[in-house]
């Protein structure tokens, strides 16, 4: 029963999506590929060792999750690898019932016991085990069943596990000694061709194993173009069909090019100012409402992005839970700047430094542009660029007066988490520390009801602008380039574009 | 000749042994931490702390030095923090590409810089002397990464003859070759044309024409002959310096080659990558030199002592 | 490729002023000293007729990335400064780069040439050693790691590229002292009890000096080009200082759209380095007549 009712929601899915002519399409000799150009190369093809994008976008063709959440990005689960499941009543345990005729790359069936081998190797893994704080344990009772413990409730717990971190490996492939990171074995729609080498082109064609429809496109290139000058060349060429991550500066060319298709999408990723708060002058609120007041999110939107994205008045964009349009957006008002300032006991200014991390070319531009601005109140910023690494070195060690930063997540616990708890990795100085703050967050992530937890995550994204520990600047947008002869794209992230979902009409 | 080149083999070790502290030098007194570029941004602090210990990161300076040398002693390079993996087989991948692009770039420089040099100084002050020597002029005044961008405007964008970036064939390699091949054969050009001046207007070559020889014999068989010192120098250098010099035309080219890896490791703090690279650099460096040097002795048996 | 010039015995004025008299002569040579001197009169005056504040720092996010013409003869760059004033600044700065890091690198190198040169023997083989050393690394890579190590910044880049020229002046010095040495002259304040350090400055330096200002000068367009190419990297001058190679690396987001942000720039870099280059072989040929 289970089986029928997977099989239909998978093609409800198909159908919906619309790539309804998938198995037809390429009857003919001519295999139908598409040519993807990356920024930089994967650092690996395992999910459990991953921490850069490419490497997720590029996996997520490999691999299939327990469920379907776009990726971790949506709280509308799907079923995946799992046909169905249930919670306990205290959200603490999680059941899944997994599908019996899903088969790896290397043509092994999986079982339970892989679900299990890759929830502990996420679980033990570096650089995912933060992600997995939350389950206490996991077993198999039999091959197809599955059981997750956690240690506390958690609400985003199968959005999160639908996230490629979570995607689900073949113990045998692992254990039997040849380098995952480089030779992958999931279950997703396409494999692995060929080598994996870093820094070089490679490609990956449909997987025959593939336990759901087969896709429209049968084969993937992927080619490594640094500069996304010349990978919107290509474009134009039409070496490549896709380039994910383009700058505002390339939306006129593909726009103006009528064999080419732009995509935008609202982005997670906050670019915001925070300051070292265990020393004066910015341990005072009033000099860091001063700067909130000194700065134009306008022109800073204009300036940096070509006013393309949006205003932010929080870390939360308009697509994620608990996204307030209460709060104000640009407070812009020299005048209150200046009584701010006065206020604090510093009516003459000050001068301090605006650290930013000189490989993101964007905040590089927002750090020029609000030089200039608070100049207007009498704070003379002197903007240091630092090298990603002495960036990130100096954020942890709080050597910094004010610095730019970004964080992406699409989840909003790990959102605030990060930014507003006393504990929070991106809470650099840790001397933004409110017990009503902290408790609100450990609260919200374990409410079940999306109602109740948007309306929690409001007032703490709101008691976050009241006391300002980071002031919210900018959100970009997800702008995508492609070929238009490829339909069914949708951009949801910057790291999960399904290409089974797509089709190509040659 | 063959203890000659030992002696200089040998030579060659207290050089690198000296680059290797330094570079370990500046790598270590750089800020940053390789574990958090390992982890990313978002990993927890006690990931990094604890994956700081594991790499011996955590270690005095004196003893990470000394731990790197015993690897080099054994021939192991380490692995690289970002790639994991062994750093021999990520120089293995890129140093061809970056040997393909000097060796094509020389090409290039060679073939056009030498008998356009030869024939300016033969016809002095003709209209090809005067481009020629404009031309050299002009090239050794332009910033390689401006010429690559427009290069790449023209021909790739415009024009469509070339691909603009990535590398898949040869034909990946012939713009980043023609940028950086421009600035060296300004340079090729200039010193043969005033090497082979220099010569022509030595006593040997006028007695060789009093004699009545023919003037093509004379330039070349002459001429040319005493005039290829300098020019092999020039040649060598240019060679040597072109395998660093590719980093900024791999950059703008967006070839996956020595430069480019070398750029993003120190960028990544990927510190046994960055020391694995410069030293292979510099052997090649050297051993470019060394037959520089061995080539004069057979073009001009003199100098052998 | 230190050329012996063979009239080391006359007097060094005379010998300035022949070599001043050759260079006049050479079209070429003035051409780049004259122009030249220009850009570095324009840079001078800069401050007389633009309006740093104003023109080259303040912004105006409303009037960005507008085309050459009216208001704004080369249009404004990508933050709505006036792309003329910022080039003329940019010069100003380019230059400063160029002599200032040229300068100490050859006042350091040549310093520790001479010595190596003049005294010889075990001190010679080591110093030249450790210049080998540095001159075995690629010099970019060399710059781009010191300025990982010390942070980006226009000093932090003047300290990176000067590192790596200092061996090539150390060479050139050692080379000339080396044949300067054995002469005559130095031989006979030797033996009336001249002390080594007047010997260096007042014999050895000014005799060998020849060989290195063709050096230096070719260095100043070499350094120049360095710097902007660390700049393109995103390794520069810090803003708002606007620098010809970081205007380059900004306007390149816009090549396609906007060619002029990276070829005004681009020609800015060639065109002072051109006139150097035809400074510095004017100079070579001067000090060394047998050519021309």
């Amino acid at each position: 029963m289970k089986k029928i009712i997977a099989l239909a929601l998978a093609l409800a899915l198909v159908m919906l999506t619309g790539c309804g002519k998938g198995g037809t399409a390429s009857g003919g000799g001519d295999v139908k590929a598409v040519t993807i150009s990356l920024l930089s190369s994967p650092a690996s093809l395992d999910p459990a060792t991953t921490v850069d994008g490419h490497s997720m976008m590029v996996e997520t063709q490999l691999f299939n999750m327990l469920v379907d959440s776009d990726g971790g990005n949506s709280a509308d689960i799907k079923p995946d690898i799992a046909t169905d499941w249930t919670v306990s009543d205290d959200g603490l345990t999680y059941t899944f019932y997994l599908r019996d005729d899903v088969y790896f790359h290397n043509g092994k069936l999986l079982t339970a016991s892989d679900v299990v081998y890759t929830f502990e190797r996420v679980m033990a893994e570096p650089y995912t085990s933060y992600l997995a704080v939350m389950i206490d344990s996991v077993e198999a009772p039999d091959d197809t069943t599955f059981v997750a413990h956690l240690s506390y409730p958690f609400a985003d717990f199968l959005t999160m596990i639908g996230g490629i971190y979570f995607g689900i490996c073949c113990e045998e492939a692992i254990t039997s000694g040849e380098d995952f990171m480089y030779h992958p074995v999931g279950t997703g729609p396409y494999k692995l061709d060929g080598d994996y080498i870093p820094g070089q082109s490679f490609r990956f064609v449909y997987n025959e194993n593939y336990y759901g429809e087969a896709p429209d496109i049968r084969q993937i290139n992927f080619r490594i173009q640094p500069n996304t000058n010349t990978a919107v060349i290509s474009l134009q060429n039409g070496e490549v069909d896709f380039v994910p991550a383009l700058t505002v500066n390339d939306i006129s060319t593909v726009e103006g090019d009528d064999r080419l298709a732009l995509y935008q999408a609202p982005s997670y990723t906050i670019h915001y100012v925070c300051f070292n708060k265990t020393s004066e002058p910015f341990s005072i609120q009033a000099v860091r409402e001063a700067v909130n007041y000194a700065v134009n999110k306008q022109d800073l939107l204009d300036g940096a992005l070509n006013g393309i994205g949006a205003v932010a008045n929080a870390p939360l964009n308009s697509l994620q839970l608990g996204y307030n349009e209460e709060i104000p957006f640009n407070e812009y008002d020299l005048e209150k700047a200046k009584a701010k300032l006065a206020e604090a006991g510093y009516p003459n200014g000050f001068s301090c430094r605006l650290m930013v991390n000189s490989n993101n070319a964007v905040s590089m531009k927002i750090a020029q542009i609000m030089q200039n601005q608070l100049a207007q109140i009498n704070i003379a910023v002197e903007v240091e660029q630092l090298e990603k690494a002495t960036w990130s070195d100096n954020l942890d060690t709080v050597n910094f007066e004010m610095a730019l930063g970004t964080l992406n997540w699409a989840d909003t616990n790990n959102m605030v988490t990060y930014l507003y708890h006393s504990q929070g990795t991106f809470n650099y100085d840790h001397a933004y520390s409110n017990p009503e703050m902290d408790a609100m967050i450990e609260e919200a992530s374990r409410i079940l009801s999306t109602e109740e937890r948007t309306a929690l995550y409001q007032q703490i994204v709101a008691l976050g602008h009241e006391e300002l520990p980071i002031i919210c600047l900018l959100f970009p947008n997800e702008i995508v380039g492609a070929n238009k002869n490829i339909g069914g794209i949708k951009i949801v992230d910057n790291c999960y574009f399904p290409v089974w979902k797509w089709t190509l009409n040659q | 000749m063959y203890k000659y080149i030992m002696k200089r083999l040998l030579y060659m070790i207290p050089v690198l042994v000296g680059i290797v502290l330094i570079v370990f030098t500046i790598m270590y007194l750089s800020p940053g931490n390789p574990a958090k570029m390992i982890l990313g941004d978002r990993a927890p602090q006690e990931q990094v702390d604890q994956l700081e210990h594991e790499l011996g990161l955590d270690l005095p300076y004196i003893q990470q030095f000394w731990n790197y040398l015993k690897g080099l002693l054994h021939g192991d390079f380490g692995s690289s923090y970002q790639l994991r993996m062994p750093v021999f087989d990520i120089i293995k991948r890129c140093f061809p590409l970056t040997l393909k692009l000097t060796t094509l770039t020389m090409l290039f420089a060679v073939a056009i810089g030498m008998p356009v040099g030869i024939l300016s100084a033969v016809k002095q002050y003709s209209a090809l002397d005067a481009c020629s020597v404009v031309f050299a002029l002009l090239m050794a005044s332009i910033p390689a990464f401006w010429l690559g961008m427009l290069l790449m405007l023209l021909f790739s964008l415009q024009l469509g003859w070339f691909p603009s970036s990535g590398y898949e064939g040869i034909r990946w390699l012939i713009l980043p070759a023609i940028t950086l091949g421009c600035i060296n054969c300004a340079t090729i050009m200039r010193m043969t044309r005033s090497s082979m001046l220099e010569v022509i207007r030595q006593d040997f070559i006028r007695t060789a024409r009093a004699k009545g020889a023919a003037e093509k014999r004379v330039i070349f068989r002459h001429a040319l002959k005493n005039a290829i010192i300098p020019v092999i120098t020039v040649v060598g250098n240019a060679f040597g310096s072109s395998l660093g010099g590719a980093v900024v035309t791999e950059t703008v080219f967006g070839l996956p080659g020595m430069g480019t890896q070398i750029v993003t490791s120190i960028r990544q703090k990927d510190n046994p990558v960055v020391l694995a690279s410069v030293i292979v650099i510099a052997v090649a460096f050297s051993l470019v030199n060394l037959v520089v040097d061995i080539l004069y002795t057979y073009v001009d048996p003199r100098i052998r002592t | 490729m230190g050329r012996k010039n063979e009239g080391g015995g006359i007097k060094k004025r005379s010998q300035a002023q022949e070599v001043w008299m050759r260079l006049r002569k050479n079209r070429q040579a003035m051409l780049g000293l004259a122009v030249f001197l220009v850009i570095v009169a324009v840079a001078i005056t800069a401050p007389l007729y633009i309006n740093y504040d104003e023109q080259v720092v303040r912004q105006d996010i409303s009037s960005r990335l507008l085309p050459p013409g009216g208001e704004h003869l080369l249009g404004t760059d990508s933050l709505g400064r006036d792309m003329l004033a910022r080039l003329i600044y940019g010069a100003r700065i380019s230059i400063t780069i160029g002599l200032v890091t040229a300068i100490s690198a050859l006042a350091i190198g040549g310093l520790i040439g001479a010595v190596a040169g003049f005294y010889g023997g075990r001190l010679d083989n080591i110093i030249m050693r450790i210049m080998d050393i540095f001159l075995s690394m690629p010099s970019i890579l060399l710059a781009i790691a010191v300025i990982a190590a010390l942070g980006s910044g226009i000093v932090n880049i003047m300290i990176s590229v000067a590192i790596s020229y200092i061996p090539v002046y150390a060479r050139v010095i050692r080379s000339s002292v080396l044949s300067i040495r054995s002469r005559e002259y130095i031989e006979s304040a030797r033996a009336i009890g001249t002390g080594d350090l007047r010997i260096i400055c007042k014999h050895i330096i000014p005799n060998a000096i020849g060989p290195v200002i063709v050096q230096a000068t070719l260095g100043v367009g070499e350094i120049i080009i360095s710097a902007a190419g660390l700049s393109f990297l995103g390794l520069g001058i810090e803003p708002p200082l606007p620098e010809w190679g970081k205007m380059l690396s900004e306007g390149e987001e816009v090549i396609r759209t906007m060619p002029s942000q990276v070829v005004y720039p681009g020609l800015c870099i060639m065109i002072t380095v051109l006139s150097l280059n035809l400074l510095g072989d004017g100079l070579r040929d001067a000090l060394d007549p047998r050519l021309k």
